[in-house]
């Protein structure tokens, strides 16, 4: 009877190990692998967010908004009609010279949607979608000259991407000039919250040094829409 | 002299193994019992510990979050600041390999001394001048300036289109110059 008990005590032992192994540790066992691959991630991704938090904490904001205020200036959000032909009067205006005819061969849509770029079929790949504006000046050629030479430091950006000079009378010249001026609609998102803070590179401070030295003629209609209280408003939302 | 015969020996010894058997058994069922109690205490205190700690990070996460959420006015600037910054080092890059007509007007300007500029066309990839040289001397120092070292960096091709000789001993003429990309 003794001995029976002692076989019946070990079998229910044994029976009782493979039980609690089967229904308890192995999912233990589970849950630990997985708990600790879940560390690994949470420790990568703490990692990450900490590093993000000290270079946004390291970030002054009344000198962001000052430097995002000045890019959008330079490369607004939208085809900016109204400021770049007023631009263009006045560049010229500021070089004596005479604005005969000034024409936008084609406008197309005013705003396109925020990340999205469209660009005119016909207007090569470039980095950047633009805009097309003709113009014939009139006046001394040194000073159609230094038209070209400011119109391409001035706010917004543009560029002078064709051009044809033909005297008109002694001392006068008469030139139609094709000025390419640039936008580019803002970022989609803003990316995932984990996504780290790209940092501005050196090159990239060199070229803002050289927009700081941009000129900024009058203000347009448009230029609410491309201040950066307009941002915050935007679709930044996490 | 007669001995006594044991008939119960065998039953005996089989009784002493089986005893020990049962005891090795019994001690054996008690050991695994503690040792499986041990290994089952690791891992719960493991399981636990791993628990408390991917909570901790989880909450230290969730705090992080909040201070990014708080924070979203200032990564907004930024991304929207790289953005254009990118796009526009693209873009002067591109102006800077592509030449740019101010050098194009400068070097004109600068070579077609004692020239009268009829008429100038410059597009993207060629430029097209059309001037008046009062007498061939002059005509001649414009052309070989053009072909010095400075234009070959600017045009890939210069050609000559045409050349006329006006009534009052001037020269018409034409020039076709490619620029070098």
């Amino acid at each position: 009877m003794a001995n029976n008990k002692s076989f019946l005590f070990s079998g229910f032992v044994l029976i009782l190990v493979v039980l609690v192994s089967l229904f308890w540790l192995r999912p233990k066992v589970v849950a630990i692998v997985k708990a600790n691959r879940d560390l690994t991630a949470g420790r990568k991704t703490l990692a990450e967010l900490t590093k993000k938090v000290t270079t946004l904490d390291g970030l002054s904001k009344p000198e962001l908004t000052d430097k995002v205020d000045l890019a959008l200036k330079i490369l607004p959000v939208e085809k900016d009609v109204p400021t770049v032909l007023s631009t263009l009067k006045k560049v010229a205006l500021n070089n004596e010279l005479i604005v005969n005819e000034m024409s936008i061969p084609e406008v197309g849509e005013i705003a396109s949607g925020s990340g999205e770029t469209k660009t005119s079929k016909n207007v090569k790949e470039e980095a950047l979608p633009s805009l097309s504006v003709k113009l014939t000046l009139i006046g001394p050629r040194e000073k159609i000259i230094s038209f070209f030479k400011q119109v391409e430091t001035t706010a917004p950006l543009m560029k002078v991407s064709g051009l044809s000079i033909s005297q008109k009378n002694e001392g006068t010249d008469e030139s139609l000039i094709e000025v390419r001026t640039y936008f580019l609609p803002l970022p989609k998102t803003i990316g995932k919250l984990e996504q780290a803070v790209v940092p501005v590179t050196s090159q990239e401070e060199k070229i803002f040094n050289e927009l700081a030295s941009f000129k900024i003629f009058g203000k347009s209609v448009f230029e609410e829409t491309s201040s950066p209280s307009a941002i915050k408003l935007d679709l930044f939302g996490y | 002299m007669s001995g006594e015969i044991d008939f119960l020996k065998g039953q005996q010894v089989g009784g002493a193994l089986k005893t020990k058997f049962l005891h090795s058994l019994k001690v054996g069922t008690l050991i695994l019992i503690l040792a499986y109690c041990l290994v089952s205490a690791a891992v719960f205190s493991y399981w636990l510990f791993l628990s408390n700690q991917t909570n901790k990070i989880n909450n230290e996460i969730a705090v992080k979050k909040t201070k990014i959420t708080a924070l979203k006015d200032i990564e907004s600037l930024q991304v929207v600041l790289k953005q254009r910054l990118f796009s526009l080092n693209k873009f002067f890059a591109s102006k800077k390999e592509a030449g740019n007509f101010n050098n194009l007007l400068a070097f004109i300007n600068q070579t077609a001394t004692g020239l009268t500029i009829k008429e100038l066309k410059i597009t993207e990839d060629k430029m097209n001048f059309t001037g008046l040289a009062p007498n061939m001397m002059i005509l001649e120092n414009f052309l070989n300036d053009l072909k010095n070292n400075e234009s070959s960096s600017l045009f890939s091709k210069i050609t000559l289109s045409s050349i006329d000789r006006q009534e009052d001993s001037s020269y018409l003429f034409s020039v076709l110059l490619e620029i070098k990309k």
